[in-house]
Protein backbone atom coordinates (compact mmCIF):
# COMPACT_ATOMS: atom_id res chain seq x y z
CA UNK A 1 0.00 0.00 0.00
CA UNK A 2 2.69 2.42 1.09
CA UNK A 3 4.74 1.51 -1.91
CA UNK A 4 1.84 2.29 -4.16
CA UNK A 5 1.41 5.66 -2.54
CA UNK A 6 5.08 6.46 -2.89
CA UNK A 7 5.10 5.28 -6.45
CA UNK A 8 2.14 7.47 -7.22
CA UNK A 9 3.68 10.47 -5.49
CA UNK A 10 6.96 10.05 -7.31
CA UNK A 11 5.18 9.48 -10.56
CA UNK A 12 3.09 12.58 -10.18
CA UNK A 13 6.16 14.66 -9.48
CA UNK A 14 8.26 13.24 -12.21
CA UNK A 15 5.40 13.10 -14.62
CA UNK A 16 5.03 16.85 -14.41
CA UNK A 17 8.65 17.66 -14.48
CA UNK A 18 10.40 15.27 -16.71
CA UNK A 19 7.93 13.71 -19.06
CA UNK A 20 8.21 16.87 -21.10
CA UNK A 21 10.97 17.53 -23.56
CA UNK A 22 14.46 17.90 -22.13
CA UNK A 23 14.57 21.64 -22.71
CA UNK A 24 11.96 22.01 -20.01
CA UNK A 25 14.20 20.42 -17.43
CA UNK A 26 15.45 22.87 -14.87
CA UNK A 27 18.79 24.28 -15.95
CA UNK A 28 21.14 26.32 -13.85
CA UNK A 29 21.69 28.77 -16.69
CA UNK A 30 23.62 31.41 -14.73
CA UNK A 31 25.88 28.73 -13.24
CA UNK A 32 25.58 29.81 -9.62
CA UNK A 33 25.00 26.24 -8.47
CA UNK A 34 21.35 26.68 -7.71
CA UNK A 35 18.13 27.03 -9.61
CA UNK A 36 16.06 30.13 -9.17
CA UNK A 37 12.37 30.35 -9.82
CA UNK A 38 13.16 31.91 -13.19
CA UNK A 39 15.41 29.06 -14.25
CA UNK A 40 12.81 26.53 -13.23
CA UNK A 41 10.45 25.82 -16.07
CA UNK A 42 8.04 23.56 -14.23
CA UNK A 43 4.93 24.64 -12.36
CA UNK A 44 5.43 26.92 -9.39
CA UNK A 45 3.86 24.48 -7.00
CA UNK A 46 6.57 21.98 -7.79
CA UNK A 47 9.27 24.58 -7.35
CA UNK A 48 8.00 25.28 -3.87
CA UNK A 49 7.98 21.60 -3.05
CA UNK A 50 11.55 21.14 -4.09
CA UNK A 51 12.70 24.35 -2.44
CA UNK A 52 12.64 22.74 0.96
CA UNK A 53 14.20 25.58 2.93
CA UNK A 54 12.05 28.11 1.08
CA UNK A 55 14.92 30.42 0.22
CA UNK A 56 13.73 30.90 -3.32
CA UNK A 57 16.43 28.68 -4.80
CA UNK A 58 16.76 24.97 -5.39
CA UNK A 59 20.29 24.30 -4.23
CA UNK A 60 22.51 21.32 -4.90
CA UNK A 61 21.09 19.19 -2.12
CA UNK A 62 17.54 19.90 -3.17
CA UNK A 63 18.43 19.15 -6.76
CA UNK A 64 19.73 15.80 -5.64
CA UNK A 65 16.29 14.96 -4.27
CA UNK A 66 14.82 16.03 -7.57
CA UNK A 67 17.17 13.79 -9.49
CA UNK A 68 16.40 10.90 -7.21
CA UNK A 69 12.72 11.40 -7.89
CA UNK A 70 13.46 11.32 -11.57
CA UNK A 71 15.57 8.19 -11.32
CA UNK A 72 12.83 6.45 -9.44
CA UNK A 73 10.31 7.57 -11.98
CA UNK A 74 12.37 6.14 -14.78
CA UNK A 75 12.72 2.88 -12.99
CA UNK A 76 9.03 2.47 -12.55
CA UNK A 77 8.42 4.25 -9.33
CA UNK A 78 9.76 3.73 -5.89
CA UNK A 79 10.81 0.32 -7.04
CA UNK A 80 9.45 -1.71 -4.25
CA UNK A 81 12.31 -0.58 -2.07
CA UNK A 82 14.27 -3.27 -3.83
CA UNK A 83 15.24 -0.71 -6.40
CA UNK A 84 16.46 1.84 -3.94
CA UNK A 85 18.37 1.03 -0.82
CA UNK A 86 16.87 2.44 2.35
CA UNK A 87 19.95 4.52 2.98
CA UNK A 88 19.73 6.21 -0.35
CA UNK A 89 16.07 6.94 0.11
CA UNK A 90 16.70 8.33 3.56
CA UNK A 91 19.42 10.65 2.30
CA UNK A 92 17.21 11.74 -0.53
CA UNK A 93 14.58 12.85 1.92
CA UNK A 94 17.07 14.24 4.42
CA UNK A 95 17.89 17.24 2.29
CA UNK A 96 19.81 19.17 4.94
CA UNK A 97 21.73 16.06 5.91
CA UNK A 98 21.14 16.18 9.65
CA UNK A 99 20.21 12.49 9.85
CA UNK A 100 16.61 13.40 10.55
CA UNK A 101 13.72 13.97 8.22
CA UNK A 102 11.66 16.99 9.12
CA UNK A 103 8.04 17.43 8.11
CA UNK A 104 9.07 19.75 5.29
CA UNK A 105 11.61 17.32 3.97
CA UNK A 106 9.09 14.52 4.14
CA UNK A 107 6.47 16.40 2.22
CA UNK A 108 8.89 16.95 -0.59
CA UNK A 109 8.38 13.43 -1.85
CA UNK A 110 5.92 11.74 0.44
CA UNK A 111 2.35 12.18 1.48
CA UNK A 112 1.94 14.69 4.30
CA UNK A 113 -0.52 12.43 6.11
CA UNK A 114 2.06 9.71 6.32
CA UNK A 115 4.47 11.86 8.30
CA UNK A 116 2.45 11.37 11.48
CA UNK A 117 2.28 7.66 10.90
CA UNK A 118 5.99 7.34 10.32
CA UNK A 119 6.98 9.57 13.23
CA UNK A 120 6.18 6.90 15.78
CA UNK A 121 7.73 8.64 18.78
CA UNK A 122 6.07 11.97 17.85
CA UNK A 123 9.35 13.81 18.00
CA UNK A 124 8.59 15.84 14.91
CA UNK A 125 11.42 14.14 13.08
CA UNK A 126 11.76 10.82 11.36
CA UNK A 127 14.85 8.83 12.19
CA UNK A 128 16.31 6.19 9.88
CA UNK A 129 14.81 3.53 12.08
CA UNK A 130 11.36 5.08 11.90
CA UNK A 131 11.57 5.26 8.14
CA UNK A 132 12.76 1.70 8.09
CA UNK A 133 9.79 0.54 10.14
CA UNK A 134 7.37 2.70 8.25
CA UNK A 135 8.35 1.15 4.96
CA UNK A 136 7.53 -2.22 6.43
CA UNK A 137 11.08 -3.42 6.45
CA UNK A 138 11.38 -3.82 10.18
CA UNK A 139 9.55 -7.10 10.33
CA UNK A 140 11.16 -9.70 12.43
CA UNK A 141 12.46 -9.03 15.85
CA UNK A 142 15.69 -7.26 15.14
CA UNK A 143 16.22 -4.74 17.86
CA UNK A 144 18.13 -1.53 17.38
CA UNK A 145 18.76 -2.84 14.00
CA UNK A 146 19.05 -0.14 11.37
CA UNK A 147 22.04 -1.13 9.35
CA UNK A 148 22.21 1.06 6.29
CA UNK A 149 22.44 -0.73 3.04
CA UNK A 150 21.99 -4.17 4.49
CA UNK A 151 19.18 -6.48 5.28
CA UNK A 152 15.87 -4.71 4.98
CA UNK A 153 16.24 -3.31 1.53
CA UNK A 154 17.03 -6.71 0.14
CA UNK A 155 14.31 -8.58 1.98
CA UNK A 156 12.86 -11.29 -0.21
CA UNK A 157 9.21 -12.19 -0.09
CA UNK A 158 8.54 -15.22 2.06
CA UNK A 159 7.56 -18.18 -0.08
CA UNK A 160 7.41 -20.75 2.68
CA UNK A 161 4.16 -22.67 3.16
CA UNK A 162 1.71 -20.97 5.54
CA UNK A 163 0.52 -22.41 8.80
CA UNK A 164 -2.43 -24.72 8.17
CA UNK A 165 -1.49 -25.57 4.61
CA UNK A 166 -0.44 -29.09 3.74
CA UNK A 167 3.27 -29.85 3.84
CA UNK A 168 4.97 -29.42 0.46
CA UNK A 169 5.38 -32.68 -1.42
CA UNK A 170 9.09 -33.08 -1.11
CA UNK A 171 11.40 -35.80 0.00
CA UNK A 172 15.02 -36.03 0.99
CA UNK A 173 17.53 -38.74 1.55
CA UNK A 174 18.96 -39.55 4.91
CA UNK A 175 22.57 -38.74 5.48
CA UNK A 176 23.39 -42.17 6.83
CA UNK A 177 21.96 -44.63 4.33
CA UNK A 178 20.27 -42.53 1.63
CA UNK A 179 16.86 -43.81 2.56
CA UNK A 180 14.25 -41.53 1.04
CA UNK A 181 12.13 -39.77 3.60
CA UNK A 182 8.82 -38.39 2.39
CA UNK A 183 8.52 -35.11 4.23
CA UNK A 184 4.94 -34.58 3.06
CA UNK A 185 3.61 -37.59 4.97
CA UNK A 186 4.54 -37.73 8.60
CA UNK A 187 3.37 -40.19 11.22
CA UNK A 188 3.27 -37.78 14.13
CA UNK A 189 4.23 -34.27 15.08
CA UNK A 190 7.47 -33.57 13.28
CA UNK A 191 9.96 -30.80 13.75
CA UNK A 192 11.90 -29.77 10.69
CA UNK A 193 15.15 -27.99 11.32
CA UNK A 194 16.68 -26.39 8.26
CA UNK A 195 20.24 -25.31 8.30
CA UNK A 196 23.75 -25.61 7.07
CA UNK A 197 27.13 -25.34 8.71
CA UNK A 198 27.80 -21.73 7.90
CA UNK B 1 17.39 -23.54 24.91
CA UNK B 2 19.56 -25.19 22.35
CA UNK B 3 18.18 -27.30 19.55
CA UNK B 4 19.94 -30.35 20.83
CA UNK B 5 18.26 -29.97 24.22
CA UNK B 6 14.84 -29.51 22.66
CA UNK B 7 15.47 -32.64 20.63
CA UNK B 8 16.46 -34.67 23.65
CA UNK B 9 13.50 -33.47 25.62
CA UNK B 10 10.86 -34.13 22.98
CA UNK B 11 12.26 -36.88 20.79
CA UNK B 12 10.02 -39.52 22.34
CA UNK B 13 6.91 -37.54 21.55
CA UNK B 14 7.77 -36.00 18.21
CA UNK B 15 9.91 -36.80 15.21
CA UNK B 16 12.77 -34.52 14.33
CA UNK B 17 14.47 -34.09 11.02
CA UNK B 18 17.35 -31.86 10.50
CA UNK B 19 17.38 -30.95 6.82
CA UNK B 20 20.86 -30.11 5.71
CA UNK B 21 20.58 -27.46 3.01
CA UNK B 22 22.89 -25.35 0.85
CA UNK B 23 25.64 -23.59 2.77
CA UNK B 24 24.76 -19.97 3.39
CA UNK B 25 28.30 -18.61 3.73
CA UNK B 26 30.75 -20.97 2.08
CA UNK B 27 34.29 -19.89 1.29
CA UNK B 28 33.44 -19.45 -2.38
CA UNK B 29 30.67 -16.95 -1.69
CA UNK B 30 30.79 -13.20 -1.37
CA UNK B 31 30.43 -13.33 2.40
CA UNK B 32 32.21 -16.40 3.71
CA UNK B 33 31.72 -17.43 7.32
CA UNK B 34 34.62 -16.99 9.71
CA UNK B 35 33.88 -19.71 12.22
CA UNK B 36 33.92 -22.58 9.72
CA UNK B 37 35.45 -22.62 6.32
CA UNK B 38 33.61 -24.80 3.88
CA UNK B 39 33.41 -24.67 0.15
CA UNK B 40 29.92 -25.03 -1.29
CA UNK B 41 29.45 -28.76 -1.95
CA UNK B 42 29.21 -29.40 -5.68
CA UNK B 43 28.01 -32.99 -5.51
CA UNK B 44 25.48 -34.81 -3.39
CA UNK B 45 28.21 -37.02 -1.99
CA UNK B 46 30.19 -34.02 -0.85
CA UNK B 47 27.07 -32.43 0.58
CA UNK B 48 26.50 -35.53 2.66
CA UNK B 49 30.06 -35.34 3.95
CA UNK B 50 29.63 -31.72 4.97
CA UNK B 51 26.31 -32.54 6.59
CA UNK B 52 27.98 -35.16 8.69
CA UNK B 53 30.84 -32.81 9.60
CA UNK B 54 28.26 -30.25 10.57
CA UNK B 55 26.32 -32.71 12.71
CA UNK B 56 29.38 -33.56 14.70
CA UNK B 57 30.76 -30.03 14.67
CA UNK B 58 27.58 -28.59 16.12
CA UNK B 59 27.10 -31.62 18.39
CA UNK B 60 23.64 -32.25 16.98
CA UNK B 61 22.28 -35.76 17.11
CA UNK B 62 19.02 -34.90 15.36
CA UNK B 63 18.61 -37.37 12.48
CA UNK B 64 19.72 -35.76 9.29
CA UNK B 65 18.35 -35.74 5.78
CA UNK B 66 20.26 -34.01 3.03
CA UNK B 67 18.53 -31.78 0.51
CA UNK B 68 19.22 -32.65 -3.11
CA UNK B 69 21.46 -30.58 -5.36
CA UNK B 70 18.47 -28.75 -6.80
CA UNK B 71 17.62 -27.55 -3.26
CA UNK B 72 14.12 -28.96 -3.67
CA UNK B 73 13.21 -29.05 -0.01
CA UNK B 74 14.88 -25.77 0.83
CA UNK B 75 12.99 -24.02 -1.94
CA UNK B 76 9.67 -25.58 -1.04
CA UNK B 77 10.03 -24.27 2.50
CA UNK B 78 11.90 -21.06 1.66
CA UNK B 79 14.33 -22.25 4.26
CA UNK B 80 17.58 -20.48 3.43
CA UNK B 81 19.68 -19.87 5.43
CA UNK B 82 18.05 -21.56 8.41
CA UNK B 83 14.52 -22.06 9.58
CA UNK B 84 12.23 -24.10 11.81
CA UNK B 85 8.90 -25.69 10.96
CA UNK B 86 6.60 -28.08 12.77
CA UNK B 87 4.26 -30.42 10.92
CA UNK B 88 1.30 -31.88 12.74
CA UNK B 89 0.26 -35.52 12.59
CA UNK B 90 -1.95 -34.76 9.58
CA UNK B 91 1.09 -33.48 7.72
CA UNK B 92 -0.07 -29.90 7.78
CA UNK B 93 2.13 -26.99 8.69
CA UNK B 94 1.50 -26.30 12.36
CA UNK B 95 4.26 -23.84 13.04
CA UNK B 96 6.34 -21.73 10.77
CA UNK B 97 9.41 -20.13 12.22
CA UNK B 98 10.92 -16.97 10.85
CA UNK B 99 13.78 -17.03 8.41
CA UNK B 100 17.20 -17.07 9.94
CA UNK B 101 19.40 -15.69 11.10
CA UNK B 102 17.32 -12.77 12.35
CA UNK B 103 14.04 -14.50 13.04
CA UNK B 104 15.36 -17.94 13.86
CA UNK B 105 14.10 -18.76 17.32
CA UNK B 106 14.37 -22.12 19.00
CA UNK B 107 12.39 -20.87 22.01
CA UNK B 108 9.48 -19.87 19.84
CA UNK B 109 9.51 -23.28 18.21
CA UNK B 110 9.70 -25.03 21.56
CA UNK B 111 6.67 -23.13 22.86
CA UNK B 112 4.72 -24.05 19.76
CA UNK B 113 5.81 -27.66 20.03
CA UNK B 114 4.84 -27.80 23.68
CA UNK B 115 1.32 -26.52 23.11
CA UNK B 116 0.90 -28.63 20.01
CA UNK B 117 1.84 -31.80 21.84
CA UNK B 118 -0.38 -30.88 24.76
CA UNK B 119 -3.29 -30.42 22.37
CA UNK B 120 -2.58 -33.65 20.52
CA UNK B 121 -2.13 -35.74 23.62
CA UNK B 122 -5.05 -34.44 25.63
CA UNK B 123 -7.91 -36.30 23.87
CA UNK B 124 -5.91 -39.47 24.02
CA UNK B 125 -5.39 -39.14 27.76
CA UNK B 126 -9.09 -38.57 28.29
CA UNK B 127 -10.01 -41.72 26.46
CA UNK B 128 -7.74 -43.89 28.51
Amino acid sequence: MMRTILTLVVFTLTGHLFAQDPSRRPVDSDGDGKISRKEFSGPGELFQRFDVNQDGFIDEKEREAMRAARRQGGRGGFGGVQGMPMREFFHTLDTNNNQQISKGEWELLCKADDFKKADTDKSGYITPRELFLFLGMGQGDRSGGFRPGRGGARERPDRGPAVGSPAPKVAAKTMADEKTIDLSKVMRTTVLVFGSYT
Amino acid sequence: MSLQKVYEQYKDRADFWWVYIREAHPTDSSRPARHVQIEQPKTFLRRKEVASQCSSGLKLSIPCVVDDMKDTVSRAYDAMPDRLYILDAKSNIAFKGGRGPRSFSVDEMENALKSLLAKAEKPKAEKE
